[in-house]
Formats: C-alpha cells, structure tokens, sequence
C-alpha cells in the first residue's frame, strides 16, 4: 500500500488534536512534535510544526521574525511571539495549521518573545517592557475572549525574557534579564554599568511577590535569560554575560526550591567553546540533565541536574533551539544553518533526523516540544 | 622516533593526494584544492621546520639558534594566521585549534599552564602522549611565543638556571604543534576529500566553511580590534593585541585578510558581486595600522586608522553577507550572531 505525505501529514494533525484535548479517559497519546520559528533563504518568517520523521505538520507565515512560542493547555492553540523589541503575538491553531488571531502589542509596551498560559489555558502572561519608564511588565491576556489585554503587573526587574509556571501551576517564574532596551535605540544595552538580573517567583493570582533572587555581586553582569522547569520545582536557569568579554563566568544554574542558587562549573577549555552566552537550555525528558545551547560558541553543554556536575559539550554550528526528546537523556537540536539534529545519549555524532526538508531552514532561537 | 613518524605522515599524504574523490561542488572543490589543502600543507611543513629548529638548539643553544627559532615561530604563526578562519574539519575536533593557538588568553591561562610546566623537572612527562594531558592554553603557539619573546626570553634559554627545562617544554610544544598540524593535513587530505564526494556532505562542508569564513569578520572586529582599542583611550588595553610579543599584531591581521579575500575571490568566480574589492578595502586600511597596536591604541589622533579599520571590516562582512550565502545555494544562521 502506497501512502502518500499527505496523508501522513493528515493523519498526524489528527493525532495531534487528538493528543492536546484529553480523551474521555484523560488519557493522552503522544505524538512526539515540535514548533520552531524559522526563516527561509529569502527572509521570509514562518513558524512550523514538524515530527521526528520529519513531517512538516503546518507552516503559518509570521508577521515578522518570531521568537519563542507556547502551548495553550487543552487546547490546539499555539502561541508565537514577536521577537524583541517586537509589537505582536500570533496565535495558531496547530490543528487546522491556521492563523486564528494576531495580537499588537498595548500602546507604549512591547514583548520580550516569551510568555506562558495559566493551566486552564484561559490566561496568557507575556513578558513585555514599558517603553516610558523600562520598567519590566507581565501582560496579561484573556484567551477565552480573543486574547484581550486584561491586565499587568510588574515583572519585579528590567528586560524580563524567559517566563514560566512551578508546577503547582500558581507561581509564576520571571527572568529579569536586567538589561533596559529601547526600539528606538533598537537591541543597544541602555544601561550596561548597572545590570542588576533576578529571578523572581510570583504568586500570579495575587500579584504578591514570593522572592526575588539575585546572583552574587561578582556575577551581576551575567543577563539571566532562559529558564527550564523541573517537576521538584528547581528552575534551571541559562544566562548571557555582558562583561569583560575575557572574563569566563559560569552560565548555567539551579534555583532550588528553597531558593539557594547554584552556579555550575566546567572546565575553563569547554567554558571557552560557549563563549559566554546561552541561547536556550532544556531539560531531557527525565529531568536529569540540563542542556544548555550557545549559538555563539556552536556549542552545546550538559550537566547533572542534581549534582551540577559538567558531561560533556557538543558542537554543532549556530545551534540554538533545544527541546526533550522522547527518550530519557536525548535533545533535539536546530540552527540557522546546520538543520535539525539529535543528541542521543551514547551516540558518538550529532545525528541529522528525517531526511533534507527540515535541513535548509534558518532556524530561529527557541524549539517547544509538544505533548512529549 | 619522531622523525619516523614526520616520514609516516609524509607518505600518507601522498598516498591520500593521489586518491581521485572530488566534492560533488565545484566551488567546494576548488576551496578545498586550492585554499584549505595547500594552507594546511603550508602550516606542516613550517611547523616541521620549527620542530627542527628547537632540536638543533636544544642540542646546541647559541644565539644563532634563538634567533633561528624566533623565525621559525614567526614563519609557523603566518602559516596559521592564512588559515585561521576555518574552524570546519578535523582543526574544530579534539580541541585542536585551541591547543594549536589558544587566543584570546582568558583568565591568563597561558602563563598560568606554561608555569607549571616550567617548574617540573625532567623530560618524563614530555613525551607526546603526556604532554597532551596538559593546559590547552599552554600546548600551541601562544605558549612559544611566551618562550621566544617575553622580555628576558633569550637570556632564560641561553644563560638561565631552567634553562634545560625551558628548552625541552619548547620543544614539546613544537612536537605537539606539528602533531596537529599534521593531524589536520590528513583529515583533509582523506576523510573529508572523500566525505564531500556525496551531495549532503558537500553541502554541510560547503556551508560551514561559508559560516566560518563570514563569522570570522565579527572575530576581527571585537577580539582582534576592538579588545586592545576599548571603549576609549583611558580603557585601551594594548596586551590584549594578538601576538604583541613578537609584534605581529598588524601582520596577522594582514594575513587573515589576505586569505579573506583569496577565498571569496575563490567563491566568487565568474560571478558579479563586490565582495572581494570590499575586503580589498579593508586590507589596504589594515596595512596603514602602525605595526605594533600597542602604543597607538593609547593614542587618540593614531585611533582613527582603527576605527577606519573596524567600518571596512563591518563593511566587507556585510558585502559578504548579502552575496555568498545566495552564491553558494546555503543558507546562514543568525543565532550566532544577533541572539536573544
């Protein structure tokens, strides 16, 4: 029997539907998908969901160049974000693989590229920066009524970035990046000599701050940027280092759930090879490793979760976007010009998945893995 | 014995030149026969040289032979300079290119690896296999440039109580230098000549070059340039120039765009684009750069040339960014360089 892509194609959106909104026993299949932002050869923006064989399940045209995107939970609905300083977040039904709504951003506040849904889905929250004072601010959006701008608060910090849930699904987990960006000087750093990054906890339906954490005063410089997630509420933590550039500080840490930060080494040749920036970092499906990517340094870096111990650096050119995969200890990997790869635990290469129709993409930062 | 294994390497060269695989690319193929193989045949043999030089003096030290091995070093640093762009093969593997030439020195590595091994008596942990277990950043050319021409280098190796010691660390080095000189000679020689016989591999190969080659403007700029000029005069930071020791700064600088423009010339053969005059521009600039950065990085009126310097080359990347990635068919990833 001949089957052709199409049907394929059809066959695995159904799947996903089927696999985001629980069947009548709350049981989930799992069709293992990912959306990434991404470019073509001629600048053209779009996001695209694909499979690990390589499928491309949709491709929605963007705006502009996107950022990072997220699941609204018991839904289909996708959201990308504007990259920063960007005016607008698209919403796509994953489904159909159809934009339903693009949002603007409110007058005098514009997106960071990141934000995450409540677990009900109804509410989004979205990083954005107040352009009069640069202050950092939550957006609050109601999905159930078109996406409309219900609300803010602050983010307790300058230039939030990454944004997510603890797994009580009440504390909100802000990055404050620390650095205060304008669009009219574009992404030019407004206040380099005084970068104060934390990571606060907030309890999101009282607008009450829980903690701010602070690195240490020798480290203020280090941009706290991206964040992961595990289910004992530790949030893994990637930053950017806006100092010396010969200085070599750590980039990857834990904020554990009693709120002690841990800073992990690594061994100062591997350091060098990440070149003192993060792009993106992830947890494998076991929550064992952290892995964090560095596009600049075309590296890719592993660490014991636990025990913070350094495993091992890969390298792959410009890689940024990184996600779970199915297996325990495995990533998946995009660039903007080396593809889509896997990081198999054992493997002695980075391997390419599927064959040539995810390869030629420029890939941009962020991957989301869905209903791993 | 190492001579022995310099003959080994040597025969399988020719062995592997000899095979007929050719990259399913033109332009691929012409890269790698005209540029990157004859660069790192240039960057053995002057390695081999400097290995020489180290033994004959080691045996025999005189201030002939010192000045003998500060040539060969300089010689060995060009050859490297013409090549250095290229991270792609076997050099980006086992921390070759970092243990060839650790560069920028962060948290003062190189003197801090070289010591220790300066302090060790004997030649027992010398030999290849144990010397490779030490500092990357002492293992390469930024830790003989350290031996040849630190303030009272000659004297320490002629008439310095270490000076045994300090001879046979140099010549360790020069050993490990051609080792990965050599290493990187064959890689390309034979597994990747063979590997980018098949399409995909031709296209990763054809495509990561071009990554290096574009990355490489931004690494001139902000390692090269902007490190030793800082923000402002009071900020400058002249030992932060490449190579300042043997004043060579200006002169790898020199090199690398040479071979910037050899390569795009390479890429864009036949085809109508400025690429090549842009970097041309930037190269005539780089030659009016005082020799030495580091008295005229500290130097308001002598500045000027190496913010003229810093445009051209903002330029000439941008030239190159708009032309060779529709050129070569590729496509180039900008995570590495505007990030978020």
């Amino acid at each position: 029997m001949v089957i052709d892509r199409r049907q394929i194609v059809q066959g695995l959106a159904a799947a996903l539907v089927a696999s985001l909104i629980p069947d009548h026993a709350g049981a989930k299949r799992r069709v293992p998908l990912y959306v990434s932002c991404r470019m073509d050869a001629e600048g053209k923006a779009s996001a695209a969901m694909f499979s690990l064989a390589g499928e491309e399940i949709f491709s929605t045209v963007l705006p502009s160049r996107g950022h990072d995107a997220t699941l609204r939970p018991a839904s289909p609905e996708i959201v990308v974000f504007a990259r920063r300083p960007g005016n607008w977040f698209a919403v796509i039904d994953a489904g159909a693989g159809k934009l339903v709504a693009t949002v603007l951003s409110a007058e005098s506040r514009h997106f960071y590229g990141h934000g995450v849904f409540t677990a009900d889905g109804r509410l989004l929250y979205a990083t954005e920066n107040d352009m009069l004072t640069g202050d950092g601010l939550l957006g609050i959006y109601d999905a159930s009524d078109s996406y409309r701008r219900i609300g803010e608060i602050a983010s307790r910090g300058v230039g939030p970035h990454d944004i997510a849930f603890l797994p009580d699904g009440k504390t909100l987990v802000v990055a404050n990046g620390g650095l205060r960006t304008s669009p009219q000087t574009g992404r030019e750093i407004l206040n380099p000599d005084d970068i104060k990054p934390n990571v606060t906890l907030i309890e999101a339906s009282h607008d009450h701050t829980l903690a701010t954490l602070e690195l240490a005063q020798r480290f203020r410089a280090l941009s706290i940027r991206h964040m992961a997630v595990a289910q004992d509420r530790t949030v893994a933590f990637g930053c950017q280092y806006q100092g010396d550039p010969n200085d070599l500080p750590p980039l990857v840490g834990t904020v554990k759930p009693d709120g002690k930060i841990a800073l992990f080494d690594m061994p100062v040749s591997e350091l060098m090879g990440m070149s003192n920036y993060v792009g993106s970092l992830s947890l494998d499906r076991n929550e064992d490793i952290i892995a964090a990517t560095s596009p600049q340094g075309g590296s890719v870096a592993l660490w014991n979760r636990r025990s913070g111990e350094f495993l091992s650096r890969e390298k792959m050119s410009d890689v940024c976007g990184i996600a779970a995969l199915p297996d325990r200890h495995d990533f998946l990997l995009t660039s903007g010009n080396d593809g889509v790869r896997s990081l198999v635990e054992g493997a002695e290469t980075l391997n390419r998945i599927s064959d040539d129709r995810l390869q030629s993409w420029i890939w941009d930062n962020h991957l989301l893995p869905v209903n791993l | 014995m190492k001579r022995a294994l310099a003959g080994f390497f040597l025969g399988l060269a020719i062995l592997a030149v000899a095979g007929p695989a050719r990259a399913s690319d033109d332009t691929l193929n012409q890269l790698v026969e005209r540029f990157i193989v004859p660069h790192y045949q240039a960057l053995a043999l002057t390695a081999d040289a400097q290995e020489k030089s180290w033994s004959e003096f080691c045996a025999r030290p005189d201030e002939m032979g010192f000045k003998a091995l500060q040539r060969a070093y300089l010689a060995t640093a060009d050859t490297w300079s013409q090549i250095e762009f290229l991270h792609y093969g076997p050099i980006g593997e086992e921390f070759r290119a970092e243990r060839l030439s650790y560069w920028p020195e962060r948290k003062n590595a190189t003197a801090k690896g070289l010591a220790v091994l300066l302090e060790k008596d004997g030649v027992a942990d010398l030999t290849p296999e144990m010397f490779v277990k030490n500092s990357v950043a002492a293992q390469g050319l930024p830790a003989l440039e350290r031996l040849l021409f630190d303030e009272k280098a000659e004297h320490e190796m002629l008439m310095g109580a270490r000076r045994e010691r300090r001879c046979a660390v140099g010549q360790a080095i020069a050993w490990n230098v051609v080792m990965i000189a050599h290493e990187v000679r064959l890689g390309w020689t034979s597994d990747i000549v063979e590997a980018i016989a098949k399409p995909d591999t031709a296209k990763e190969a054809t495509s990561r070059i071009a990554t290096d080659f574009l990355a490489f403007f931004a690494y001139m700029r902000d390692s090269k340039l902007r490190q030793p000029l800082g923000k402002d005069v009071a900020s400058a930071r002249p030992q932060l120039a490449e190579s300042w020791r043997s004043k060579r700064s200006k002169r790898a600088l020199q090199l690398n765009l040479e071979a910037a423009e050899d390569v795009s010339k390479i890429i864009m053969k036949g085809k109508e684009g400025d690429t090549p005059a842009t970097i041309a521009t930037a190269a005539s600039l780089a030659d009016g750069l005082p020799d030495e950065f580091g008295p005229a990085v500290s130097d308001a009126k002598e500045r000027q040339q190496f913010y003229l310097v810093l445009d051209a080359l903002a330029a000439a990347r941008d030239k190159a960014r708009g032309e060779i990635p529709a050129i070569l068919g590729i496509t180039v990833g900008f995570n590495s360089s505007d990030g978020d």
